[in-house]
């Protein structure tokens, strides 16, 4: 009975330990990213698998300079990002940008910009799933 | 026996990068579809994101004006907070307080209203975030502004997130409510001051920021924990409705320094009784998560 309960501690530790893992990445992997930056205390970070795409709507306050870091796991293929306006029109693209994860801007007045995240379907009989995190920072 | 029982649950559990084989998911098509939705809807609840305190409060601090301790949310009221949702709620005003005292430099302060965070947070058995270890790293780092900036949203960001993949999705709500309403109130103080113009502005293009609040709040289906913070955002936003916001269209530039420049967008403005009234709300709710 002693030895059940113990593996069945361990297995709910380990779940806990897991679902702590975009936290643990984002800390360690992502926010490094944000130097000079101070972050916004919003936590934008999610287990998403191959295919899967999300949005995230952010105001920018005019007259500052921002950060936008959007990175995934290893695991997964090269996370796309891009930065709309509300009308959706196309502002940025992180498909033919040198630097694939961080975007740096202006704001010359406050607005309401997209991030749509997106993590391509590779098509392979692998399904990889792993943490894909966005975060912003701003300076004056 | 228990290495079966690890293998195989390590194979269902999610972990920060792992892969499955297509043959391990089921091929039921109406099943898909309706976890890609529910996907969907989770993903909603965690992506979500409001202009952080500080941004405001580095604005009062732009534009001259100077630090005044009185406009803060007491420490000394902090015991006084029972109760999941006025807890998570006075916890996101401190942290705007926190904000304002660090963007002032003002280390005791900071330590302070660190120190009554971490109160909430322990009483609300929210375990990510706000520490020890991080109390005692901001006392290290108390001559430095950046570090003290940097630990500081650093900790409520680690919080929003144990919060987020704990299901306490709905606290993280409140959390970051409080946030606002408090960044609002004290924006809302120096906006009346005259050259408060800058300030004004910026209160008034909180109409967006509220838009996006409430849309977050509309995601969560019927939660009693929401409905008051909910009933006093509708309230705020029937005020802020009366703000007019002319949009152009959006303009990408590179400026000399190689940055992209984004510009145009919309200009938001409002009138002395608007703000006037806004005050009014914005105070009367304030003083009832407070008190």
């Amino acid at each position: 009975m002693k030895k059940f309960a113990i593996v069945i501690f361990a297995l709910l530790a380990f779940g806990i330990t897991t679902q702590a893992q975009c936290r643990a990445f984002t800390k360690n992997r992502v926010l490094p990213n944000l130097s000079g930056y101070i972050q916004n205390e919003n936590y934008n970070a999610a287990l998403f698998m191959e295919g899967d795409e999300s949005e995230v709507l952010m105001t920018f306050y005019g007259g500052k300079n921002y950060r936008l870091v959007v990175m995934g796991h290893p695991v997964l293929p090269d996370v796309e990002f891009e930065v709309l306006d509300t009308n959706d029109e196309l502002l940025y693209s992180n498909k033919n940008a040198e630097n694939k994860t961080v975007f740096d801007f202006r704001m010359v007045n406050t607005q309401q910009l997209k991030v749509r995240v997106k993590v391509p379907d590779t098509g392979g009989t692998l399904v990889h799933q792993g943490c894909v995190t966005i975060v912003a920072g701003h300076k004056e | 026996m228990v290495v079966v029982i690890l293998a195989g649950y390590m194979n269902l559990t999610s972990c920060s990068g792992c892969q499955k084989t297509k043959q391990d998911q089921p091929a039921m098509d109406n099943k898909k579809d309706s976890m890609d939705q529910a996907r969907v809807e989770q993903l909603k609840k965690i992506f979500f994101n409001i202009p952080s305190p500080v941004e405001m409060a580095s604005l009062i601090k732009k534009e001259g004006f100077s630090y005044d301790k009185k406009l803060l949310n007491k420490v000394e009221s902090v015991d006084t907070y029972v109760g999941e949702a006025k807890q998570a709620v006075n916890l996101g005003i401190y942290g705007a307080d926190l904000s304002y005292a660090s963007i002032f430099d003002q280390k005791q302060e900071c330590m302070k209203y660190f120190a009554a965070a971490k109160k909430l947070a322990t009483a609300m058995s929210i375990d990510g975030g706000i520490n020890d270890s991080i109390v005692a790293k901001l006392a290290e780092q108390q001559e430095n502004r950046d570090s003290i900036l940097k630990i500081v949203t650093g900790a409520y960001a680690d919080l929003n997130g144990y919060l987020k993949e704990n299901n306490r999705v709905e606290v993280s709500a409140l959390v970051i409510s409080g946030g606002w309403l408090e960044a609002l109130y004290l924006s809302l103080t120096y906006a009346e001051k005259s050259n408060g113009a800058a300030i004004k502005t910026r209160v008034a293009e909180q109409k967006m920021v509220l838009e996006n609040l409430l849309n977050y709040y509309s995601s969560f289906a019927d939660r009693p924990v929401l409905n008051d913070m909910k009933n006093d955002l509708l309230a705020i936003q029937k005020v802020l409705n009366q703000v007019e916001i002319t949009s152009q269209k959006t303009t990408v530039t590179k400026a000399d320094d190689g940055m992209m420049v984004i510009g145009n967008g919309g200009k938001a403005s409002m009138k002395d009784d608007t703000m006037k009234a806004l005050m009014d709300v914005v105070k009367q709710i304030r003083t009832k998560y407070i008190s």
